[in-house]
């Protein structure tokens, strides 16, 4: 008789550890996440619907006054969104489980928005300090820490969205709309900075705080904003982060300072002698371009600069450049001024990667 | 009452801490174990991934080893009924009934079968054996090799001259075509080729045969590949031209266009110059093809990669028999691309000459030129077309099917199963090697750099250790087992280590393997073994070698004085591996280098792998004694006499391998 309780003692906590198991192992209820407003100037509510009608719609942006931006992890298991508490809070990022009904804020002290997972334990989001400042991008963990700012360079950086390939693309606004609006791609770490599209109409630039965009359909009394699924999330590729936090500074060289896609200034068509390095309201300093056109410099890192070639005479021959910047530890190629987006590089080795790189005569510490 | 004793619990607990105390120290000693052994601290420690399933020997292997046959190129019948495939793995020649879509006979022949022709009647074969170095002639019909042709080392493509009763062979491994008259049964004529010829293809006219060679040809240190194509008269037999791929590399298929104008040529386009900063947009490597015009020998080159994706390992090349589409298997990328050729004749003619290196790395050209990218099985290599244009048969190599592509749908329509499904862990290794898939972007695969496991005999910048600095000379991956540590520094105590997460951020720029897969790599890494030594030939080696020998294990001078051990060859490179495994400075480190001494590497089959010293700045074997050992430092050499050099290099070639 023990033998038998026994066995069916066993027997049943094999058949519960394997149901178990099974329930932990199988994949989530899949859900659409809703973000709808009665009307455009409405705020917006996050809503988790069931695909297969099963269970009623939940709102998951419970006790916030609006809420939006959708986005869903990689185990299509929780939703990230930005939203805010009362119509004058600044926006914040909030987390959910997608069946459940208690979003946690998972960040303070920065207004947040446009939230997205670039991995299973971080969120990638555009944010700024207050209300004059400019927005940048940055990375946080899905436990609220590990704040880095990502990008670096004057004007808006908004609506990053995860490529396939891992890379983040987003929309740049220059500052004082000095420029045309871009869409600009980096890796999740900020490095890699480059062009995506070189002019975009305005339709593309989507802010917090401005009119949203025209819902195209409707779901009972409520406009459809925005709409993801959960059993597809956009997931991007794990790209490890180069960035190495024990340095202050960066590289960048260039195969060849001579090529571009732009004209020179009024006519200037001489081989480049050297290379101006711009900061915000200053000049950084000036290092050599060899004779094969390259150069390599160290740069103070996560500070925006522009580079323009000089002739030997020291008049400018192109630029300055678009804003860039390296991070931490980047080694950034470029193969000249202004490159085609697909031109791959020449296979040559670069005089100036030869030497040590230049440093600039301002020192790091002061350009800070 | 019954006897209880009391000593009972106090048992149970004690046995219960010993057991306790055991499983925690076994686990700590495993931990340990698999540290020590793979110099990662996060690797698992499943015993199977590292002495069981890797092993492919032993009764016991069959139970988690598969034999995978690898279709590598085809023939087909004039008829378009049969299929003739080589089997690379299995050694044999399939032979495959296209309308059943089933393997009808499969006919035993040399090892490691690459190319195979078929005679006129569709009766006889000629299938070139690379590890046998020999050609087989095979009846068909009677389902039997008839003959074996010893032609040399490594035969790859073949082209059978049947007006003359003769074949021209590409001898990969020794650089040359051989011209193999068929009645007298010999090697009549070595024409000197490129370095790794690879296929041969004749013209449209059948006057000339074409060469592509793998490797570039020896270039002066830190300067572009440069790949020769070479032609050959068929009639004169002799070569009549050596057309220069200018930033060409890894040339594999070629093929010819029905009016005979264009021969294309795939590519690989590799950024070995420069600092290894990133991947994304071509910075490490580009693929496409050479499009020669036959008739004044100029080249243009262009990309067959897009701006965000690429096409790695492009092999074989077929065009349609109107002329008007093309198509070429990329083995890294799982991907057949169609080509509208006239399209691609109107962007090389609206090129000026001056702007064709420009073309040669647009990566938006393809746009111009591709029709679609067709999606096919794992690692597709050898395609052919059916006599009437209207399919085109792909050798899905690491997925032993082929492919069957509608040409005017420009889809796949089918599937032939040569072999069998389950995935054992070497072959899922095999896999990952040759797909560029664990790349950012799909840029390269292993095979990219390692072509068969090997060197694709260049050197490269890479960006950890500086720019400009601690440049490394590519090394072979074959025979690796028991030459730890790796990487020329000797930071890799493991090929774990070595292809694991310093691989992801530095190299391939994604996310690291799995853990399972990262082993499964590892396997069959390791399980990759050199050619034959084309060096050790004949029962007994030659007295030249005999010399060589006692000049490597020499302990003094001509003069009579004593060589320190350290200045003996043998001490620093014993074998069966011809290393120790120790790290030393032999006065080879430069200025641009951070450390001067290196991990002394192994020997086998030397003299493939030039250029030579951890940063290939000796181009010959020579010259790592004559130039860059002026005190002695790489071995007491200076006292030697040219013709005891010769002697000595000599030896040193037939190390490892096979033979006497």
């Amino acid at each position: 008789m023990r033998a038998r309780y026994l066995f069916a003692g066993v027997a049943g906590l094999v058949v519960a550890g394997g149901a178990l198991s099974f329930a932990h192992n199988a994949n989530p209820e899949p859900y659409l996440i809703l973000t709808l407003a009665a009307s455009p100037d409405a705020p917006s509510t996050v809503v988790a619907v069931p695909v297969d009608g099963s269970a009623p719609d939940h709102v998951l942006s419970v006790g916030l006054y609006a809420a939006r931006g959708a986005h869903v992890s990689p185990d299509g298991t929780h939703v990230v969104f930005s939203g805010r508490k009362t119509a004058s809070d600044p926006w914040s990022l909030w987390e959910v489980a997608i069946d459940g009904d208690q979003p946690q804020k998972l960040i303070t002290g920065l207004e947040a928005t446009d939230p997205i997972y670039i991995g299973p334990d971080r969120i990638l989001f555009s944010g700024r300090q207050g209300a004059d400042d400019d927005w940048a991008l940055y990375t946080i963990g899905r436990d609220g820490s590990g704040l880095e700012r990502v990008t670096h360079h004057p004007g808006d950086d908004v609506t990053p969205g995860i490529l396939r390939d891992g890379r983040i693309a987003f929309v740049h606004r220059p500052a004082n709309d000095a420029g045309p609006v871009r869409r600009l791609a980096i890796r999740p770490d900020g490095t890699g900075l480059e062009l995506l599209e070189k002019a975009l109409g305005g339709a593309y630039v989507h802010r917090t705080g401005e009119a949203i965009p025209e819902a195209r359909h409707r779901r009972d009394t409520m406009d459809v904003i925005d709409v993801v699924a959960t059993d597809a999330p956009m997931v991007g590729r794990g790209l490890l982060s180069v960035v190495d936090t024990t340095k202050d500074v960066g590289w960048i060289y260039g195969i060849d300072a001579n090529l571009s896609s732009d004209a020179p200034n009024r006519g200037r068509d001489q081989r480049a002698a050297r290379l101006r390095v711009l900061s915000v309201g200053s000049v950084w300093g000036e290092v050599k371009v060899e004779v094969d056109g390259s150069f390599f410099v160290e740069l103070p890192a996560d500070m925006p600069f522009r580079l323009e070639t000089l002739d030997a005479e020291g008049r400018t021959i192109r630029g300055p450049s678009d804003w860039l910047w390296v991070r931490p530890g980047e080694h950034r190629g470029c193969i000249g001024c202004h490159e085609p987006r697909g031109m791959a590089p020449p296979n040559r080795v670069p005089l100036a990667v030869e030497r040590t790189a230049s440093r600039l005569p301002r020192s790091t510490s002061e350009a800070r | 009452m019954r006897w209880r004793p009391r000593v009972t619990p106090h048992l149970f607990a004690a046995v219960g801490v010993f057991g306790i105390v055991m499983v925690a120290g076994a686990h700590h000693g495993l931990t340990v174990h698999v540290q020590r052994i793979t110099g990662i601290e996060s690797a698992s420690r499943n015993c199977a991934h590292c002495h069981v399933l890797p092993r492919t020997e032993g009764p016991l292997s069959r139970f988690w080893q598969r034999d995978y046959l690898s279709p590598l190129q085809m023939a087909m019948t004039s008829d378009g009924s049969t299929l003739i495939v080589t089997a690379e793995e299995a050694d044999a020649l399939l032979v495959v009934d296209v309308a059943r879509g089933t393997v009808v006979d499969s006919i035993p022949v040399g090892a490691q079968p690459h190319s195979v022709v078929l005679d006129a009647d569709d009766r006889t074969a000629y299938v070139t054996n690379r590890r046998d170095g020999t050609v087989s002639l095979v009846d068909l019909h009677q389902g039997v090799e008839l003959e074996t042709f010893d032609v040399g080392t490594e035969p790859a493509g073949l082209v059978v001259d049947r007006a003359s009763g003769t074949m021209f062979v590409a001898n990969s491994n020794a650089n040359e075509v051989v011209v193999f008259d068929l009645d007298d049964r010999r090697v009549t004529r070595r024409l000197s080729a490129g370095q790794h010829p690879y296929t041969l293809r004749a013209t449209v006219d059948g006057q000339a045969i074409l060469v592509t060679n793998r490797i570039t040809d020896p270039v002066p240190y830190r300067t572009p590949p440069r790949t020769e194509f070479t032609i050959i008269d068929r009639q004169a037999r002799r070569v009549t031209e050596r057309i220069t791929l200018d930033q060409a590399h890894i040339v594999e298929g070629v093929a010819v266009t029905p009016d005979g104008s264009l021969a294309l040529a795939t590519i690989a386009r590799p950024k070995n110059l420069l600092p290894a900063t990133q991947v994304g947009r071509g910075w490490m490597m580009t693929f496409g093809l050479a499009i020669i015009d036959l008739a004044t020998g100029d080249v243009a080159q262009v990309l067959l990669d897009d701006v965000d994706r690429f096409y790695a390992d492009p092999y074989d090349v077929v065009i349609t028999p109107d002329g008007q589409r093309a198509f070429v298997t990329h083995a890294g990328a799982d991907v057949v691309t169609a080509i509208d050729l006239a399209a691609l004749r109107g962007l090389v003619a609206s090129v000026p000459v001056d702007r064709t290196p420009t073309l040669a790395n647009d990566l938006t050209a393809s746009q111009a030129f591709v029709l679609a990218r067709i999606p096919t099985g794992a690692n597709p290599k050898g395609m052919v077309m059916s006599p009437d244009g209207t399919r085109l048969y792909v050798a899905e190599r690491l997925a032993d099917r082929v492919a069957v592509i509608d040409v005017a749908n420009l889809s796949v329509v089918d599937s032939i199963v040569l072999g069998t499904e389950p995935m054992t862990f070497r072959r899922h290794g095999q896999r990952l090697f040759h797909n560029a898939g664990q790349t950012y972007q799909g840029q390269f695969s292993c095979r990219s750099c390692h072509p068969e496991g090997h060197t694709d005999q260049l050197t490269y910048d890479l960006e950890p250790d500086g720019l400009g600095r601690n440049i490394v000379n590519n090394l072979s991956l074959r025979n690796l087992r028991a030459t730890a540590p790796y990487k020329w520094t000797g930071k890799n105590p493991s090929l774990y280590a070595q292809c694991g997460y310093r691989f992801a951020k530095w190299l391939t720029r994604t996310e690291p393997y799995s853990d399972y897969d990262l082993r499964a790599l590892v396997a069959y890494i390791l399980s990759l073994e050199h050619s034959p030594n084309r060096y050790r030939t004949g029962e007994t080696p030659a007295a030249q070698h005999v010399r060589g020998a006692t000049l490597f294990e020499r302990t003094v001078t001509n003069d009579g004085t004593p060589i320190p051990p350290d200045g003996q060859c043998v001490t620093c490179h014993p074998g069966p591996q011809f290393t120790d495994g120790n790290m030393a400075d032999v006065g080879t480190g430069g200025d641009h280098d951070s450390q001067h001494t290196f991990d002394t590497p192994a020997l086998n089959n030397l003299y493939e792998t030039a250029p030579y010293l951890h940063d290939g700045r000796a181009a010959t074997l020579e010259e790592i004694w004559t130039v860059f050992n002026p005190d002695d430092r790489h071995g007491v050499a200076n006292d030697l006499s040219k013709s005891q050099l010769n002697d000595l290099i000599e030896y040193l070639k037939t190390l490892g391998g096979s033979g006497p």
